[in-house]
């Protein structure tokens, strides 16, 4: 077990360097932080430009402000933003629960409807029931994103005003955007559940289980759905990296203050350092939840152990 | 071409419930508005950003203020006048002012604050360059003070009411943070800020001591919204009452004509978009060249059909509010055959091709470049072919060396 964890871990360090390196050089190709700051200035002469370059550190060669970067990642500092000067460890500290909040009430959305309707789904297979919901996580997987949360907002917000179309705050903050990441989950997480329990209920022990005259509802819930939880948990954990990606764009349209509003303002802004420290904590954090469910399984199954 | 768009881009969406013009004169309450960005920074020196200053100019008074009319007006100066042939500008000082934190307001406060902007504090920012041609500042009394100027610079009146001049508190910032400071700015504006979010927004409060009286709000509030979509949905909402530009795209401007509780306000402001040719190299340094690029394009039409008619065409890159606007200067004509008569006589054949960059990304630009390829293509055989490039305004920098070659930037003044 210990040889394994330590593969895992020095696999996921290889990982954050490679992509830290590959986003730290690639932004650093798309422009000049010191012109974009300078923008509204009328007579920008070099040697302001080069003064502007020096405090912000862009004058060391790639290689020096990388390992500064690196250097920084190790005592948690991950340096100041171009963008004001703000601590880029503070910006990271009140967006990153943000977006972890966000992440979990969209997983919580999926995973209450899924696992009902995947479950009918299958109970009724190849019902009518069964293909109406096929036929809706389908349209589910179809849908844009950004689309479903511009039209809830349309509705809700606009139309009926009765949830904000923006921001985080209360509860209310929280339905569109999670609703919005939640039902393209949906999508897949129903058809998963609907194919683990088609198994779960060929089973034996399910048989036992009616034969003893145990009600359909402790049967399906108590037995059927906590033998095929393990499998569904893996895959929630895995669609967890997923769903991260996509929040960016869904962060926008709700103007969400976590880490894809950061990371968007950052490229826009030619603010490397934001940029840098994004990529690096959502690369981590994919990487610890599929470190997670690695070792999860492992501990399942030793034949992964050992692999 | 000078596509003087001048109506900037719908300066304000308000809520007809409350347009400014019968605003009762005492309105209490909260004003919300959405702001397309946040500077990361509140003091003076270290952004250059239109939405740093949208904020800002509620928090921090410059020795003078350029109001809605752009009219220079006293502001932390009473008066002054211009000595040594344009080379020292005298002050006479406000008496009686206080910072938000209660310091008072004087001429050590002025030298403190240029001293700062234009030493190595200064250096790391962007808003030094525009005020180099200060040399230093002499107190001559408490209330008194003279910026002494290494050329005549008839411009610096006007930049002395915004930005880098805005006077901030010697003691305040000196005995604090940077971090700090940056993030609880203190000036001597009507407003002070009572919180600051990062990528949220800000809450101002009245400063009821304010030297030109006490504001007409008791507060307004800056939410940091930069999707447009979003901006006119909290608006619709009835939770935002005013979006500041440049966040909402022309094409949203039906949108918001047609919500009958909106209500769209189009100043006139002297924001110039034009497309600047390269005078020196390629064929864009013969001026008969620059001229038929002009006259073939139908600038009407795209300010018609592209800008919702918010823009007017203009001469020269002033539009009428800006200095040095000449009333007497025409827009050269639309005149496809005048054009390429010109381009003939040039020697420049039809279809030569024409590198365009796109500097800029702001949503107008966005509008005029997306929407207008056939216009901004010029018309089939007339004028060189040109290929667009459209790209984040920085980008251009790193291709510095390139970028002499480029024939002409499609690009954004402020002025």
């Amino acid at each position: 077990m210990a040889s394994f964890l330590l593969k895992r871990i020095l696999q996921a360090v290889f990982v954050v360097f490679v992509v830290t390196l590959t986003v730290s050089f690639a932004i650093r190709l798309t422009g000049d932080p010191a012109l974009m700051l300078s923008q509204g200035a009328g007579s920008v002469t070099e040697e302001d430009l080069a003064n502007i370059r020096q405090a912000l550190g862009l004058n060391e060669p790639f290689i020096a402000q990388y390992w500064d970067f690196i250097k920084g990642l190790f005592v948690g500092d991950f340096g100041r933003s171009f963008l004001g000067g703000t601590s880029v460890s503070l910006l990271i500290s009140k967006a990153l629960p943000a977006t972890l909040a966000l992440a979990f009430s969209s997983m919580l959305v999926s995973i209450a409807i899924s696992i009902p309707l995947g479950i009918h789904a299958a109970v009724n297979k190849g019902k009518t029931a069964d293909q109406v919901i096929r036929i809706l996580s389908l349209v589910g997987l179809s849908f844009p994103n950004f689309w479903l949360a511009i039209m809830l907002v349309l509705v809700f917000s606009v139309m009926l005003q009765w949830l904000p179309p923006s921001g985080m705050g209360g509860f209310a903050s929280y339905i569109m955007p999670a609703v919005t990441m939640g039902v393209i989950l949906t999508a897949t997480n129903v058809r998963l559940v609907r194919t683990a329990m088609l198994e779960t209920l060929r089973s034996q022990y399910i048989q036992v289980a009616r034969a003893k005259g145990l009600s359909e509802g402790k049967v399906l819930y108590k037995h059927a759905l906590r033998n095929c939880a393990i499998p569904l948990i893996t895959y929630f954990g895995l669609q967890f990296g997923g769903l991260l990606g996509g929040i960016v764009v869904i962060e926008r349209v709700f103007n969400w203050p976590g880490l894809g509003t950061l990371a968007f303002d950052a490229v826009a802004g030619r603010d490397y350092p934001v940029l840098q420290a994004v990529i690096t904590v959502l690369s981590l954090l994919i990487i610890g939840v599929n470190l997670l469910v690695d070792i999860a399984y492992g501990l399942v199954d030793p034949r992964i152990r050992n692999r | 071409m000078k596509l003087g768009k001048t109506r900037g881009a719908l300066l304000a969406a308000v809520l007809a419930a409350l347009p400014f013009g019968v605003m009762p004169a005492q309105a209490a309450g909260t004003l919300t508005i959405s702001s397309p960005q946040d500077p990361g920074s509140w003091d003076p020196i270290d952004t250059f950003l239109v939405n740093w200053s949208s904020v800002a100019t509620n928090i921090y008074d410059g020795l003078v203020y350029r109001g809605p009319d752009t009219k220079i007006v006293p502001g932390l100066a009473t008066e002054w006048e211009v000595l040594d042939e344009g080379k020292r500008i005298r002050f006479k000082l406000r008496e009686g002012v206080k910072f938000h934190n209660g310091e008072d307001f004087n001429a050590e406060a002025v030298k403190f604050t240029f001293d700062r902007l234009l030493g190595e504090e200064g250096k790391k920012g962007p808003q030094r360059s525009n005020y180099a041609v200060i040399e230093k500042v002499e107190i001559v009394d408490d209330f008194t003070v003279d910026l002494v100027l290494t050329q005549p610079d008839p411009v610096l009146i006007t930049k002395l009411a915004g930005y880098g001049a805005m006077i901030v508190p010697p003691k305040y910032v000196t005995e604090n943070e940077e971090d700090f400071v940056n993030a609880n700015p203190v000036g001597t504006g009507p407003f002070k800020m009572t919180s600051y979010e990062p990528k949220v927004g800000v809450k101002l409060e009245a400063f009821a001591d304010h030297w030109g009286g006490a504001p007409k709000l008791d507060a307004v509030e800056y939410r940091f919204i930069s999707e447009p979509a979003t901006a006119v949905a909290e608006l619709q909402a009835g939770r935002v009452d005013i979006v500041i530009p440049p966040t909402i795209p022309i094409s949203m401007v039906p949108t918001i004509e047609a919500d009958d509780k909106l209500e769209i306000v189009s100043v006139t402001s002297p924001t110039v978009y034009a497309l600047r040719f390269n005078t020196g190299n390629g064929i864009t340094a013969d001026e008969r060249v620059r001229k038929a690029m002009i006259m073939a394009v139908d600038r009407k039409a795209i300010i018609d059909a592209v800008l919702g008619g918010q823009a007017k065409q203009i001469a020269s890159f002033q539009s009428e509010l800006s200095f040095g606007y000449d009333p007497e200067m025409e827009p050269l004509p639309f005149d496809q055959a005048k054009a390429k008569e010109l381009l003939k006589e040039a020697g420049v054949a039809a279809g030569a091709p024409v590198q365009i960059d796109i500097r800029g990304n702001d949503a107008t630009f966005g509008e005029v470049t997306q929407r207008s390829p056939a216009t901004c293509r010029w018309s089939a055989s007339t004028p060189p072919s040109s290929r667009m490039r459209p790209m984040f305004c920085s980008t251009t920098s790193s291709r510095r060396q390139d970028r002499r070659d480029v024939p002409a930037e499609l690009g954004r003044l402020d002025a």
